[in-house]
């Protein structure tokens, strides 16, 4: 009778083996340079769409700033509020010492059995299969101390008994760690947000580290929230090289939303730089330069890539040495690859196959036909990519299916 | 062992002691209209006249208000600072008066003095950007006591830990603004254990008096311009 809802978020449902189930509980702890909440808002948001019931918990925002910033994301949740799809247990106001305006406020926030009951009262009115987020956590924590760790069984055991899904956000601010390990015993699901740190923070990455009670191995996709769009899977740098008038500009403009490059004439003088996204991804594209001068540049530019686009002119296999010999210059060979057999419309053009024998390519590297001018195969190609990027995702997805 | 020093946009203090070290979390005390927002803010408008990147983050006035007094010390040259990113603002207060939180690129906005990890990703944000252009920076807290009042204390220590370890990991200079009077003594005490110095400001016969004591330096109570 339980049920699994997708959260929306690219490859984290993959990761969580088809999205949340019903019946269970999910702990967003982040550390506290990173925001759980918009993933919440997120998932919420989803849940609502799929036309289920949601309840909001929160002890550290009004519930009607949560509305305005949920909306700085592009979500709209006035008519889910209006039609009683969307409640919410305010917690917080009564600090202010103010009136809510909420049906179900607890009076005194000081006073856990208040809100605890409360909050039943609302899984009561409100049914079935509803999310329930508690915002947050290390609030909770701070107010009432460890006590909170022991009401974990009796929320969960609410959570089954009503067919309902309770997401917790957590913060790691400097909690014991006896208290962070019994947390993450008592949930099901465990999703974790951190910094990318290179002494200021970069990015973000989620990891995966526990699912249906079960620890798996953890793999880690880097994320960022874009107001509007919410978590979109983040890849920092995706290097196009190639030899000289291979098509690598061209392929990046063929990719990005938005690009620029500096030309002198008809070859690239400085680096192209794009933006690609597609399908709940993002990429910052970084096209090397074709000529041997530049060689020096290349070489700096290789760090912190996740993945390599190799640009080749398909009817010019004298250039295929100076290609491989990019690769090394860039020190990214052995990173996730995907060979372009470029300009497959010319007269002459080597059919891909051919292309990898040349070259002696690796089976595991695609080597895809494309014709970057007119857009052939270029998003397909960058598609597979991305699949070698994270292919530890897709193997757990595998085991799934 | 030798510090950088920055300026400190009091006179008395650059002389006695040599102005505050880079990277330090300097606690502000003192008495209600003693004049200890004023030093705060000569400290933030002496960065900015030496090319610093300053972040005002307020819990008592809007962003808009806030800019308006370094208006009344920078003239139109804060407008620039703002627009050029070298000074940012970090408003926790627009939100708790109803104000919409709309933002612009040099402007958070926070959704409550009590969504701290909030008011973390808009400095990320921010000291992200300055680092990027090199910037020494500086950052100016207006007040640890609104934090105090809409949080549990465990909450504000938590966060504070978290939140000098960063400022000072980046080297941030750091004003922290304390209504002493409203907090009790040990509450006042551990906070003052957390930092790098204290600094006293006080107003007797419409002069200003100014103390500070830090792990390096000790300056007693002087006169200040
Ligand atoms: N026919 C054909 N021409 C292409 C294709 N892709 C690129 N070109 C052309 O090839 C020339 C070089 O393309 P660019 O994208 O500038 O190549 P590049 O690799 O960036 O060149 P450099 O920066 O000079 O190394 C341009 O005239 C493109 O229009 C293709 O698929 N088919
Ligand atoms: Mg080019």
């Amino acid at each position: 009778m339980f049920m699994k809802l997708k959260t929306g978020v690219t490859l984290l449902d993959d990761m969580l083996k088809g999205g949340l189930e019903t019946g269970a509980t999910t702990l967003i702890t982040s550390k506290p340079f990173t925001e759980a909440a918009p993933l919440a808002y997120q998932i919420a948001y989803r849940w609502l769409n799929t036309g289920y019931p949601v309840i909001y918990l929160t002890n550290n925002k009004r519930p009607d700033i949560i509305m305005e910033d949920v909306k700085r994301y592009g979500w709209n949740l006035v008519k889910f509020k209006d039609e009683g799809m969307l409640v919410f247990v305010d917690a917080y106001t009564g600090f202010m010492g103010i009136r809510s305006e909420e049906r179900y406020t607890v009076l005194n926030p000081y006073n856990l059995d208040e809100i605890d009951g409360t909050l039943l009262k609302a899984v009561n009115d409100v049914g079935k299969r509803s999310l329930i987020i508690i915002d947050s956590l290390s609030t909770m924590l701070d107010h009432f101390g460890e006590i909170v760790v022991e009401k974990f069984e009796e929320w969960r055991r609410i959570a089954i008994l009503n067919d309902s899904h309770i997401l917790y956000i957590f913060v790691e601010w400097n909690f014991e760690e006896g208290i962070k390990r019994r947390l993450r015993d008592r949930v099901d699901n465990i999703i974790s947000l951190s910094p990318i740190e290179k002494g200021v923070i970069l990015s973000d990455f989620f990891t995966i580290e526990k699912v249906g009670g079960k620890p798996i191995k953890p793999i880690s996709i880097p994320f960022r929230y874009v107001r509007p769009g919410g978590m979109k899977v983040y890849i920092p740098k995706i290097l196009i090289t190639g030899p000289y008038h291979a098509g690598k500009t061209t392929v990046v403009h063929a990719l990005s939303t938005r690009a620029v490059s500096v030309q002198r004439g008809e070859t690239t003088v400085a680096l192209d730089f794009g933006h690609f996204e597609h399908k709940g991804f993002q990429a910052d594209l970084f096209g090397t330069i074709g000529q041997q001068r530049f060689d020096p540049i290349l070489e700096q530019l290789g760090g912190e890539t996740l993945g390599v686009i190799l640009v080749v002119d398909s009817t010019n296999p004298s250039s295929f040495p100076r290609a491989i010999e990019m690769l090394h210059k860039a020190r990214v060979y052995g990173l996730p690859l995907v060979v372009f057999a470029n300009k497959q419309d010319l007269p002459g053009a080597l059919p891909p196959e051919k292309i990898r024998e040349l070259m002696k390519l690796p089976k595991d590297v695609p080597v895809i036909g494309t014709i970057a001018t007119k857009k052939v195969n270029i998003i397909e190609g960058i598609e597979e990519l991305l699949k070698l990027i994270f292919k530890g995702v897709s193997e757990g997805d595998a085991d799934n299916s | 062992m030798s510090f950088e020093r920055v300026e400190t946009g009091c006179r008395v203090i650059d002389e006695k002691v040599g102005g505050f070290r880079r990277g330090a979390i300097i606690l502000v005390l003192g008495p209600p209209m003693g004049g200890k927002r004023n030093v705060c803010r000569n400290f933030i408008a002496r960065g900015l006249r030496l090319g610093d990147g300053c972040i005002v983050s307020c819990t008592n006035a809007t962003a808009e208000q806030e800019h308006e007094e370094f208006k009344r010390i920078l003239g139109s040259d804060a407008d620039k600072f703002l627009s050029e990113g070298r000074l940012a603002y970090i408003d926790l207060f627009s939100a708790t008066i109803g104000l919409p939180l709309e933002e612009r690129q040099y402007i958070k906005r926070i959704p409550s003095a009590s969504d701290l990890t909030s008011y973390n990703v808009a400095l990320r944000e921010l000291l992200l950007l300055m680092q990027r252009k090199e910037l020494k920076m500086r950052l100016l807290f207006d007040s640890v006591s609104t934090l105090l009042l809409y949080n549990p204390f465990q909450t504000v220590s938590r966060f504070l830990h978290i939140l000098f370890g960063k400022l000072r990991a980046m080297k941030v200079t750091s004003l922290f603004l304390l209504e002493e009077e409203a907090h009790e003594r040990s509450v006042v005490v551990t906070i003052m254990g957390m930092c790098n110095g204290v600094l006293r400001v006080k107003s007797e016969n419409g002069k200003r008096l100014i103390k500070y004591e830090s792990e390096t330096s000790r300056m007693n109570w002087v006169m200040c311009d």
